[in-house]
């Protein structure tokens, strides 16, 4: 049997932050891989150094030590706009906030990230249309962000971060501005792409939240303190063991 | 894509629609300026150049030294006499000399006083010398003739109801300095300026008036080859020294060819255009500088949305190029509208010249090089104003832009 090979791995990766005089290390030696249709959930309390681990993760930034592999290829020492292009192609974001630009409507939201890949405006229409239908907003396609709902709003964030079909969804606290109602339609619509095969990787300190992944990493302090895997059993999923 | 970049920009200047037209506004100035500065200055260089031109390449003019603009209204200290014509009459090369006295005078009319100048014409063989300029062409009733007393032919702009409250017509009676004379023509509109405001008659009539039989404030030379006119001004010149005598370069009396006048009004005309253009040109860097101010505001308050545009894979290159489109749309936009501002206010000041020295003496230059060429001037301004900010924007690193 051949071993499966991750799509993301992080090989005892470090970010030091240097404030002033005073060195932060917001990760310290992380070791991490994430495997090609896997929901894994990074969960730590702030100041944890999850999102700086999500921004490794998602090309945001390149590591002060250690290594970050993308489909087998070392980024750690990528240039800014290769690491763009590589986010363009190959990673949707969600973000906590939505970060819908607001002087577009929710369909130029959605093409943006294809006209940074220079794809024809017919496709990029034909593409919005279609994942602002998948997201059941296709009634609000000239809205404005303002004109919407947060839940409505992060939505068409995530018809944003798959407008490019991109291998990997990360969502930084995906919920974290919603309301309950909301936040379990845009989970059951994360859920729903990770069943197509999409790989999500997740931010959260929720723990509710957390139970949606496959696996979580639990950091504290910048390092990996616990490892939390889950099988899923009659559609639900059951906590299998530590690491 | 650029159209895509284009589209995104004019989203965000709609968006800040009362930052971006102050900002505008700067430009605006600026470009108005400089279009209705140099539309005017060449306009003006063209008419002056043509006045030059009508009075002929192949005249010169002498005047007493610092005698300016019109003769006679500066009081010089020295005058020119009827010796000086006579020296300057001999002088080699010259077909023909006409002696003109200009003396300011108090004009009444319809129980109204103006002042303006007077000049006194010769009748004699050397008439044609000035009537062949067409400066002196009248539109209603007739010129002067030999036998004319105590007869004058009044400037078309001096002749019109706003002076007297009534206008001056053929035939009617004038008094200068509180002598009565007849109006036997109107002078042509639109001609020299100096002459649609003045009232001329015979020498004779002038030197009696004016109790003047000696002094000749101006002369008008025709020589007889315009090719040799710079020889012929320095024969003049050395008759004069002669006569005067003075020496080189302390003459107390000016001999210039109209080509000469041509070049020395240009130096200075020149001179001026540049300063005021730069005058002009403070201003368009001042707004210059309002769009750098405005797009580093912009880039501050956009931190989160070029983060945002970078995370969903936007290169540094097409960030830089978002915000270059951006204010260069905001130079071309002050350009556009500077330029319409720069065209009506020069227009307007044709027409109000136009009320003063009669309708088409003076037309202002809009060629379309002009036009162009300054909203594209304003264009390039946005556009360097905007590198900078531009250059922050796209080096922002995407976690810090994120932060907001």
């Amino acid at each position: 049997m051949t071993e499966r090979k991750p799509i993301i791995e992080l090989k005892d990766v470090w970010k030091i932050y240097q404030i002033g005089e005073v060195k932060v290390e917001a990760l310290r030696g992380l070791n991490l891989k994430i495997y090609p249709g896997e929901f894994v959930a990074i969960q730590g309390p702030s100041g944890s150094g999850k999102s700086t681990a999500m921004n490794m993760v998602g090309c945001l930034d390149i590591p002060s030590k250690g290594h970050v592999y993308l489909d087998g290829q070392d980024i750690s020492r990528l240039k800014e706009s290769d690491l763009a292009q590589i986010r363009g192609k190959k990673i949707g974001f969600i973000f906590q906030k939505f970060n819908l630009i607001n002087t577009l409507s929710a369909a130029e939201n959605v093409m943006l990230p294809l006209t940074f890949l220079d794809v024809p405006e017919s496709k990029r229409i034909e593409i919005a249309d279609k994942m602002l239908r998948m997201v059941e907003l296709d009634n609000r396609t000239e809205h404005k962000p303002n004109e919407l709902s947060g839940g409505q709003q992060q939505r068409v964030a995530i018809a944003r971060a798959l407008a490019v079909n991109p291998d990997i969804i990360l969502a930084d606290e995906p919920t974290g501005n919603l309301d309950s109602k909301s936040g379990a339609t845009v989970m059951g619509f994360l859920d729903k792409l990770h069943k197509q095969g999409k790989t999500i990787v997740m931010v959260t300190h929720d723990d509710d939240l957390a139970q949606y992944a496959e696996r979580i990493a639990v950091l504290r302090d910048g390092e990996i303190v616990e490892k939390i895997n889950h099988t899923r059993k009659h559609g639900k999923l059951f906590k299998e063991s530590n690491e | 894509m650029i159209l895509d970049y284009l589209k995104l920009a004019i989203e965000n200047i709609l968006h800040r629609q009362l930052r971006a037209w102050l900002t505008v506004l700067g430009i605006v100035i600026g470009i108005a300026a400089v279009v209705a500065l140099v539309s005017l200055g060449q306009g003006l260089q063209y008419t002056v150049e043509q006045q030059f031109v009508k009075i002929g390449a192949d005249k010169i003019t002498i005047q007493a030294k610092g005698v300016q603009g019109a003769p006679g209204t500066s009081s010089g200290n020295t005058i020119l006499t009827k010796d000086d014509y006579d020296v300057v009459r001999k002088s080699s090369g010259v077909y023909g000399v006409v002696e003109v006295l200009a003396r300011f005078g108090k004009i009444e009319f319809n129980k109204k006083i103006k002042y303006t100048y007077v000049r006194g014409l010769p009748l004699d063989d050397t008439k044609n010398i000035y009537l062949e300029t067409g400066v002196y062409d009248v539109d209603q009733g007739r010129f002067l003739r030999n036998g004319d007393k105590n007869k004058v032919v009044v400037g078309s702009e001096f002749a019109k109801e706003v002076n007297f409250g009534k206008p001056i017509i053929v035939n009617e009676k004038i008094k200068i300095n509180d002598k009565e004379y007849t109006v036997i023509g109107i002078f042509k509109a639109g001609g020299n300026p100096g002459i649609s405001q003045a009232v001329v008659m015979t020498l004779d009539d002038a030197r009696e008036l004016y109790s003047e039989p000696d002094e000749v404030s101006m002369m008008q030379v025709k020589v007889n080859d315009a090719k040799d006119i710079d020889k012929t001004v320095e024969n003049i010149k050395k008759d004069l020294r002669r006569h005067r005598n003075v020496k080189e370069g302390q003459e107390d009396f000016t001999v210039q060819s109209t080509k000469q006048f041509i070049e020395s009004f240009l130096v200075v005309f020149n001179v001026i255009t540049v300063l005021l253009v730069g005058l002009a040109s403070i201003s368009l860097l001042v707004g210059a500088i309002g769009i750098a101010n405005t797009m580093y505001t912009a880039v501050l308050e956009r931190n989160r949305e070029i983060g945002v545009m970078k995370s969903i894979g936007a290169r540094n290159s097409q960030i830089l190029t978002i915000f270059l489109i951006e204010s260069a749309l905001i130079g071309l936009l002050g350009g556009i509208i500077g330029v319409i501002l720069g065209a009506i206010i020069s227009k307007g000041a044709e027409i109000a010249i136009g009320g003063f020295l009669g309708p088409g003496f003076f037309m202002v230059f809009l060629p379309w090089w002009l036009l162009v060429g300054a909203a594209m001037f304003a264009l390039i301004i946005g556009t360097i104003s905007g590198i900078l900010p531009a250059k922050q924007a796209s080096s922002l690193n995407p976690v810090d832009a994120l932060r907001g």
